[in-house]
């Protein structure tokens, strides 16, 4: 029997796939958009989250669990389909590459300065070729063990506590946003949880037994929370128009680590979040291989993989500066929330066809 | 195919070996100093500084030291660049320190770039120097070998053990970006054998206004936040006190900020504000006519040194109020009782320069030594 994923595993994926380098970023972007106290934001702004993960429950309970690309098939015409595939399959490579990159010209800010970024991306490149071959169940074990590797970083947050004050995050909820509360606003400090919608990948290689829901409510409310005290944190370790101010407020929160034997040990802590972020490129390998698979039905060994690889390095070379990694990042991340939500909206209806079209053959 | 893999791989990881950083190569500067260039002083027009950067030799016990005037300290790195045999690089920097001069002028020009250098770590400490730095930087000491190496030391065991604020970079920083506090720096001064801490720096946004002497930085300490091992000698005045002298030590203080309100604020008639300061500590040292195995007596000798505390503290509080330097944090308490809106109008500084502060302080003896 085919080996299914378990729901603890698929808390663990989602979890690591919506943390990435926005997580660098996320106090600042939250305290310009949402103004002061702007980490009790993140609980409704996960909670729409989780109402467009009922959508997924829905499209899963309807489907009956199969894979979305049969239910498309069962309904449209293939051909019809392939330049939607390579469409969205060319968006999750652009965008996997993009928050590698990022990742790498993030490090470079504080080491191998002048080592050219596409050269230490290469080497990220292999990694993330080395666990698409692979295939998901790797992924996810690997995704275990970097998780753990990982996740001890939380552990350094009762450091800070001695400089940390309640009366730094001031008395006013959402005051003092630069441009003042807007949708767009809403919408850039909600872009840290895409990734949920990865979920859809996953039909296939779940059952019953597996509790997809239940793994990806956990991944998706733990990181939520995780999220929730890093910004709490940074609200009352720094004061609120400097958090408005620092490029990546997290990193500044662990330049104050200091160990009795070992000065600025933030370049090491700083190398364990490739661990999360590398996922969030694999993943997005991942999805743009289940589309690639459907076009490219006859490829065979490992070719797909080599050639998203390849456009993932390549993608690489459309940022040069971190200002336009950034831009870059935001702009696409605002696209997939938007396919997060449009994905469930379409294929719910398709699913409803599909099941009567399949009861209408049953009988 | 996998010998191909390992032949890549191998080649792409020695690529990381050509951006090297071979430690005897390079100079690890651990202080910089700014200075107003001697011909301009405080009131330069050109903005010029006289920058002073203190390199220690890989013997750890002599140090290279250059000086240049430039117009920020990223500028004079470039000069010393030049005159180098290693090349300079900022991860190793300890303190930074800025005259007298230069802090009236404002800090925050270098503080900001300072900051934005990922290579400089945020704990690294800004102190005013009331000497010349480029002699401070130059002497001998016989306390470290080097000069930054005594002040990093001194610094830390100072803010670590006793009541100075720690003034490092992060918290100077976040004290100055917040509008309910105003930052500080301890301030240090050279004699002809050490280096001693000689106050606490007093800011109005950047720039530096006033100081609050050494002997008093202990008052400070205490309305500023928790003191976790002070010490305190209190040379009782002759007027209504029946003790002489009294050494507090290893002391432990906690303070509680009460705001009330009864009017408009600007003109310091509608705000009052209570600080209540709780002391315990060991009495190792006494003089007076106080009989210290009587109970009553040793109430009393509590009740004179929350007296004296009370008295020194309210007179830490005037000088800064003259000062407008809300260096304490009042601010932040008072605008947890105010609105977004009422705070964002009010003229803070001018508001805690006339508000009625008053200092209730309780002592408490934990013991009286190995002698009655």
């Amino acid at each position: 029997m085919k080996e299914k994923l378990n729901w603890f595993h698929i808390a663990l994926l989602v979890h690591m796939f919506e943390l990435d380098t926005t997580v660098f970023s996320q106090s600042r972007v939250l305290a310009e958009n949402i103004g002061t106290n702007a980490w009790a934001a993140l609980i409704p702004l996960s909670a729409i989250a989780s109402m467009n993960l009922l959508l997924y429950l829905w499209l899963y309970r309807i489907g009956g669990g199969q894979s979305v690309y049969r239910l498309m098939h069962a309904v449209i015409p293939k051909p019809l389909l392939y330049p939607v595939y390579l469409a969205l399959a060319g968006f999750w490579i652009y965008i996997g590459g993009l928050t590698g990159k990022n990742f790498i010209l993030i490090s470079q800010m504080f080491a191998l300065y002048s080592t050219n970024p596409m050269a230490i991306y290469l080497l990220y490149c292999g990694m993330v070729f080395a666990l698409l071959t692979k295939g998901l169940y790797a992924i996810v074990k690997a995704t275990t063990v970097f998780f753990f590797m990982f996740i001890w970083v939380n552990a350094l947050v009762p450091y800070f506590a001695t400089e940390w004050s309640v009366h730094r995050l001031t008395p006013y909820l959402f005051q003092g946003a630069e441009h003042g509360l807007s949708l767009h606003g809403l919408a850039e400090s909600y872009v840290i949880f895409a990734g949920y919608e990865f979920c859809l990948f996953l039909f296939p290689y779940t059952d019953k037994k597996s509790k997809l829901f239940k793994g990806v409510f956990l991944g998706h409310w733990v990181i939520t929370l995780l999220y929730t005290n890093s910004v709490l944190l940074a609200f009352g370790f720094f004061s609120f128009e400097e958090v408005q101010e620092l490029q990546f407020p997290l990193i500044s929160t662990l330049e104050y680590l200091e160990l009795p034997f070992l000065n600025r040990p933030e370049n090491l802590v700083f190398t364990f979040f490739i661990y999360p972020n590398l996922i969030s490129s694999v993943l997005f390998g991942f999805a743009a291989l289940t589309a690639l698979r459907e076009v490219f039905s006859r490829a065979k060994g490992k070719w797909l993989e080599g050639a998203i690889v390849i456009a993932m390095f390549l993608s690489g070379y459309a940022v040069t500066t971190l200002i336009q990694s950034e831009l870059l990042i935001r702009n696409a991340k605002f696209i997939e929330i938007g396919l997060a939500f449009a994905m469930p909206a379409a294929l719910i209806p398709i699913a409803y066809i599909a099941r009567r079209k399949g009861a209408g053959k049953g009988a | 195919m996998r010998r191909w893999a390992a032949a890549l791989l191998s080649v792409l990881l020695l690529s990381g070996c050509r951006d090297e950083r071979i430690i005897e190569k390079i100079g690890f500067i651990r202080t910089i100093a700014y200075d107003t260039t001697k011909d301009e002083g405080e009131n330069s027009e050109s903005g010029n500084l006289r920058v002073t950067v203190s390199i220690p030799k890989t013997n750890q016990k002599d140090t290279i030291q250059y000086s240049t005037v430039a117009k920020t300290g990223k500028q004079a790195r470039l000069i010393f660049d030049r005159q180098n045999d290693r090349r300079l690089v900022s991860g190793q920097l300890r303190q930074v320190l800025f005259t007298t001069d230069i802090a009236r002028r404002g800090v925050w020009s270098e503080v900001n770039s300072l900051l934005r250098d990922p290579g400089v770590g945020m704990r690294i400490h800004l102190l005013i120097v009331e000497s010349d730095p480029e002699r401070l930087l130059a002497a001998k000491f016989t306390q470290d070998n080097t000069a930054g190496d005594y002040i990093d030391h001194l610094v830390r065991t100072e803010t670590r053990t006793t009541d100075i604020p720690d003034t490092n970079m992060h918290i100077f920083a976040r004290d100055y970006y917040d509008d309910g506090i105003e930052p500080v720096m301890s301030i240090l001064q050279q004699t002809p054998n050490s280096i001693r801490v000689g106050g606490i720096g007093l800011f109005r946004g950047d720039r530096y206004v006033g100081k609050i002497e050494a002997a008093d930085k202990v008052y400070f300490g205490v309305l500023r936040g928790k003191v976790q091992t002070g010490e305190v000698f209190i040379d009782f005045p002759d007027d209504g006190y029946s003790s002489q002298y009294a050494s507090l030590h290893y002391f432990t203080s906690r303070r509680k900020i009460r705001i009330e309100r009864a009017g408009p604020m600007e003109d310091g008639q509608g705000l009052r504000v209570r600080i209540q300061i709780k002391l315990r500590g060991s009495l190792l040292e006494y003089r007076g006519g106080l009989q210290l195995e009587h109970p009553k007596e040793q109430k009393k000798l509590e009740g004179e040194i929350a007296g004296y505390f009370r008295q020194k503290c309210e007179e830490t509080i005037r000088r800064m109020q003259e000062l407008h330097s809300d260096a304490i944090g009042i601010g932040q308490r008072v605008r947890d009782t105010m609105s977004y809106r009422d705070w964002r109008n009010l003229d803070w500084d001018e508001a805690f320069s006339k508000a009625r502060i008053e200092v209730q302080v309780n002592a408490d003896i934990r013991s009286y030594g190995s002698i009655q």
